[in-house]
């Protein structure tokens, strides 16, 4: 039967079988008409299909395959002698050899021991002298809780074998889960571990698979590490670079960001491990879902996806609440620290993390303090540098009316006066602190839970309306600013304080407007929160109702500007959030949105300046919107409406730093915009313009760290204006000047996410200008630098399009380097570099990473392997 | 990736010969599989020591976890992921085929074709078909439709689910279900007529 017949069969068949039996055969003949052959084929295969058992096939024999190849293995070992040992049964299968379980032959008693044999078909030279330098490791470590190594040898066919000592025990999660430990008892099991490992990194050794499986805990209770199998010497050598047979070795439960990247692991990376474990023993399971995901997914979820947060990670239970009461807050922050997913981020070293968990024990406060929305502000402040700007600028307005009403409330009585005294207070002690916006951030917060203190204490004595709202607006002001400040358990607390004293004034009948946008306000805060947290969902019913509020005021003819203003405001943080998700089309409708209401109200602008402000500023994020889109020439308009604003600002405050910081990024923008138009002059002479007046203000405040990064981006600028214009050495002198300041600000703030990515666009701006320059080494060197920051940012947040895009062009300047060397003619160093490229490129594309839209990355793969092409066909000429 | 003595770690060899292979080298087949073979015994007897008794071996993920460590993702596509899949599929027919024909030659006594149910240990096959009978009508169907018998492969001997065969095969789970439906009617009529 040829194909097209069997296709047909098939088809008819499977239509056959969908109709109910009594209208088959008129179908058949039908379908089959004039083909006696057809009908016979399908007629005896529905019979056979009929005839059918439920079971032909259905149970796949795979499960049967798998144990039958499984017993083989194990089989050809089992009874032989290794050593002066007999193997009794097999215990484990690593990377790199199996573990049995042996006795001594010749002994009367017979003592058991774990057998670790190199697997048959990996015996190669560097994979057996690993082996015997894990015997080497081994037999360094002494230890109470790791595994003893006693003695090691080769087997008859050569494969070489460590005898240790025989840990008899159940892995530390059944141990746990079964032990009925208390909390106290299994975080005092867990820190004997944790010393263990702190020994192991001592004599700098990194476990590098630390898991349940590897960590036995004994009928007395003692746990006991195994497995060092593939572990490494931290230290360079001779074993640097090596991996067992090219495999990942991962159990992917455990394996930390770093090891999943394929990137260089460190202690930290145990302190990951530890991490992971902390989080099973406490909760049950690992934080993440691995199983059965494919590469790309484990990626995903590892090294982006956030842990829910061991409290809320507890399955319901008896003791469930008063647990997850314990866990909240401190252990919680603890965890989650350690599994921070960029390693810098992470406590430094197991000795802090057991450190910390003692002074949980014993009731001292710890160190550990919820990250995440430093992070997230980080990332906002590099794309919308004005964003902290603006949101102090936010709180002062506030501020401002809260002293509004405090006037009128001066005027009533006596019994008022403690909650006037303490908003009184409160105001100025908050406009002080953030006057000083980059403090340290201990004395800000010190600062404000002063404030907080008063404020609870006048809070005991208010029904009356307006000074409810008074204290709803406080607290929102408080919940903010410790938002700001990173303290997220401080922040949820004020904002839910806040809500529900915003609720109850706006449920009232006589709830006016001025109440439900202070509820809508509020409600943006609490999503904010919510969204630190971790908790989107949350965040994002808040979100919704607090727009549909804010709709409704707009719409009311009644809404004061002020009103107006915060629904503009409100807007603009939506779009905000959209536009860092990726979802540029609605950022940019929120964002119009936004613009109108702003435009609306500009005849109010000389009385009210925060109106020119955020017209500026929503003006501003439209043109990134329009930018990312890729209508430069719109952006530009928008940016240069923007420029008119600010300078207009400037003329009307001339001596006030925060304006004068805005119309200064402003101009680095309107400079941009002259760059694409080609008028090189007009840009260079904005970006001067900005330059000066960034120096002007870093002078005088120079802990400013913002200030510090807008200078360097105005240094760059200027570097890329002159390069673009074929001035190469000049530009090398800008970014010189950059890159020395921008390793400055590294230094003193290695977690800044702003500040990394603009260290890797400096260095790498910086190599591609001496690469131009004909200065390949120096070049190379600083693009060996953007590489790796571009990688740790890529680790941190390998979903973000713009860390992508970076790493594309550090990549695509590496192929230039590469160009220049081959025109030197250093083949070979051109070609070891467009080889290291290329892998990276296809590893960043298999990961997903090489989104559409970052840059030209579909031209820099081609590109790269067309280059290497030639030189190939070039050397092959040659010889 | 050359490690100091010259030779290429395994896990380089599979990805090699995996492309290899799909670029039309048929020899690189024979040398990729006692490799895949290595990695899916030491995988099974591993997974066959879990605590738990009743714990099924998951075919699936253990295959994925072969293929996770064997290959280098960044440079096979996902029609790699295809094809190691059918190649380990193909594989454990094999395996099983090589059993059955052992253990038929080693009960001669037994008359008739079928392997009987057998609870011992040293029979982990329970199977009430006639397995060297399928394999010859499998060869067989391979010839009129080589995807139907890979669907078959896929699903009796590496055990996959109707959804995991589509995405393997790149095809819709609907078109998977029809193929397996055909091909065990199919295959019963073969077997059963002889």
């Amino acid at each position: 039967m040829n194909r097209e017949a069997w296709e047909r069969v098939k088809e008819i068949f499977a239509a056959a079988c969908e109709l109910p039996g009594a209208a088959r055969p008129a179908f058949l003949t039908e379908a089959c008409a004039g083909d006696p052959a057809l009908r016979r084929e399908v007629d005896s295969l529905l019979a056979a299909y009929s005839g059918i058992g439920e079971s032909f096939l259905e149970e796949p024999a795979a499960d049967g395959v798998l144990a039958l190849i499984g017993q083989r293995e194990t089989e050809e070992w089992i009874g032989r002698r290794i050593g002066a040992y007999r193997v009794l049964a097999e215990l484990g299968s690593g990377g790199m050899g199996t573990v049995f379980l042996a006795a001594r032959a010749d002994a009367e008693f017979e003592r058991q021991v774990a057998i670790k044999v190199i697997r048959r078909g990996l015996d190669r030279t560097e994979i057996v002298s690993r082996f015997r330098q894990e015997r080497q490791i081994l037999a360094g470590l002494d230890h109470p809780n790791i595994a003893r190594l006693l003695d090691g040898g080769a087997t008859e066919e050569g494969l070489p074998y460590l005898v240790m000592e025989a840990v008899e025990g159940v892995p530390i999660d059944r141990y746990c889960a079964e032990a009925s430990l208390d909390l106290p008892g299994k975080l005092r099991l867990f820190l004997k571990i944790c010393a263990a490992v702190q020994y192991a990194h001592r004599n700098l050794i990194v476990h590098r698979d630390l898991k349940p499986s590897n960590i036995l805990v004994t009928r007395e209770g003692e746990p006991k590490l195994l497995d060092f199998g593939i572990a490494k010497f931290l230290e360079p050598g001779p074993t640097e670079g090596l991996t067992i047979s090219g495999e990942r070795l991962l159990t992917p439960d455990y394996a930390s960001p770093e090891q999943v990247l394929g990137e260089p692991i460190t202690t930290s990376s145990d302190v990951y491990s530890l991490g992971v474990l902390l989080y099973q023993i406490l909760c049950g399971r690992p934080p993440y879902r691995v199983a059965g995901r494919t590469a790309q997914e484990l990626e995903r979820v590892v090294c982006e996806e956030e842990p829910s947060p061991p409290s809320r990670t507890l399955h319901r239970g008896d003791d469930t609440e008063k647990l997850r009461e314990r866990l909240q807050g401190d252990l919680d922050n603890i965890v989650l620290k350690a599994l921070a997913k960029e390693p810098a981020r992470r406590y430094t070293s197991v000795e802090h993390l057991s450190e910390d968990l003692d002074r949980y024990l014993t009731g001292r406060p710890v160190l550990a303090r919820s990250g995440g929305w430093w992070y997230r502000s980080g990332k906002l402040l590099r794309r919308h540098r004005l964003r902290a700007a603006a949101a102090a600028a936010v709180l002062l307005s506030v501020i401002l009316g809260i002293a509004g009403i405090v006037w009128q409330a001066r005027a009533a009585r006596v019994q008022r006066d403690l909650a006037v005294r303490a908003a009184n207070s409160m105001i100025y002690e908050l406009a002080e602190g953030l006057s000083q916006m980059s403090g340290p951030t201990e004395s800000r917060l010190g600062l404000l839970t002063r404030a907080a203190a008063i404020l609870d204490q006048a809070q005991k004595s208010s029904a009356d309306p307006s000074l409810a709202r008074l204290q709803a607006d406080s607290n929102r002001v408080l919940a903010q600013t410790y938002l700001l400040l990173g303290d997220l358990p401080r922040a949820e607390a004020r904002a839910r304080l806040a809500e529900r004293r915003a609720r109850r004034l706006a449920g009232r009948p006589a709830a006016s407007l001025d109440d439900r946008s202070a509820l809508a306000s509020i409600l943006i805060l609490a999503a904010d929160v919510r969204g630190a947290q971790g908790d989107p969902r949350g965040a994002s019913s808040r979100y919704d109702e607090a727009n549909a509020l804010f709709e409704a005021i707009r719409r009311n003819p009644a809404a004061s500007p002020r009103m107006r203003l915060a629904t503009a405001l409100a807007l603009s943080r939506k779009g905000d959030r959209l536009f860092t998700e990726g979802d540029v089309a609605g950022a940019r409708k929120l964002y119009e949105r936004g613009l109108g209401i702003v435009q609306a109200l500009a005849p109010e602008s000389d009385r009210e300046p925060k109106i020119g402000e955020l017209h500026a500023t929503t003006l501003e994020r439209l043109g990134d919107v329009l930018d990312a889109q890729g209508d430069d020439p719109a952006a530009c308009r928008r940016y240069l409406e923007s420029l008119a604003l600010r300078r207009r600002a400037a003329r009307r405050a001339p001596g006030d730093p925060s304006v004068t910081q805005r119309l200064a990024l402003t101009l680095q923008l309107a400079g941009w915009c002259a760059e694409i138009e080609r008028r090189i002059d007009d840009a260079r002479a904005r970006y001067q313009e900005s330059i000066d007046m960034e120096r002007r203000l870093l002078a005088a405040d120079p802990a400013n760290q913002d200030l510090a990064t807008d200078l360097i981006g105005g240094l760059g600028q200027m570097g890329n204006a002159l390069l673009s214009a074929g001035r190469a050495p000049e530009a090398v002198g800008w970014y010189r000047e950059a890159v020395d300041l921008s390793r400055k600000l590294l230094d003193g703030q290695p977690q800044s996410v702003a500040v990394v990515a603009q260290a890797a666009a400096l260095e790498q701006l910086l190599g591609s200008a001496l690469v131009a320059t004909g200065r390949l080494d120096e070049g190379g060197r600083h693009l060996d630098a953007a590489a790796t920051l571009g990688s740790r940012l890529l680790a941190q947040d390998p979903a973000s399009r713009e860390h992508q895009r970076r790493m594309v062009e550090v990549l695509a300047a590496r192929a230039e380097l590469a160009r220049a060397l081959w025109r030197q003619g250093d083949a070979r160093r051109a070609r070891q570099l467009l080889e290291g490229t290329k892998i990276t490129l296809l590893r960043l594309r298999a990961a997903g990473q090489l989104a559409q839209g970052t840059g030209g990355a579909g031209e820099v793969l081609p590109d790269v392997e067309r280059l290497l092409a030639d030189i190939e066909r070039n050397d092959r000429r040659a010889s | 990736m050359r490690t100091k003595d010259g030779s290429v770690p395994p896990g380089e060899d599979v990805t090699r010969l995996l492309l290899a292979w799909r670029d039309g080298n048929d020899q690189a087949l024979a040398r990729l599989m006692p490799l895949v073979y290595d990695e899916l015994r030491r995988l099974a007897a591993s997974y066959m020591r879990r605590e738990r008794p009743d714990h099924t071996l998951q075919p699936t993920a253990l295959l994925n976890e072969a293929y996770l460590r064997l290959v280098d993702q960044a440079r096979v596509a996902w029609q790699g992921r295809a094809h190691f899949f059918g190649i380990a599929a193909r594989m454990m027919r094999r395996i099983l085929m090589d059993h059955a024909r052992q253990h038929r030659a080693a009960k001669r006594g037994s008359g008739g074709r079928k392997l009987p149910l057998d609870e011992a240990m040293e029979e982990p096959l329970r199977q009430d078909v006639d397995l060297l009978a399928l394999d010859e009508a499998l060869s067989r169907l391979e010839e009129l439709d080589p995807r139907q018998s890979r669907v078959v492969e896929l699903r009796f001997f590496a055990g996959l689910e109707v959804t995991e065969v589509a995405e393997v095969l790149g095809i819709s789970p609907a078109t998977v279900k029809r193929e397996w439906a055909v091909a065990r009617a199919w295959l019963h009529r073969e077997i059963a007529g002889g």
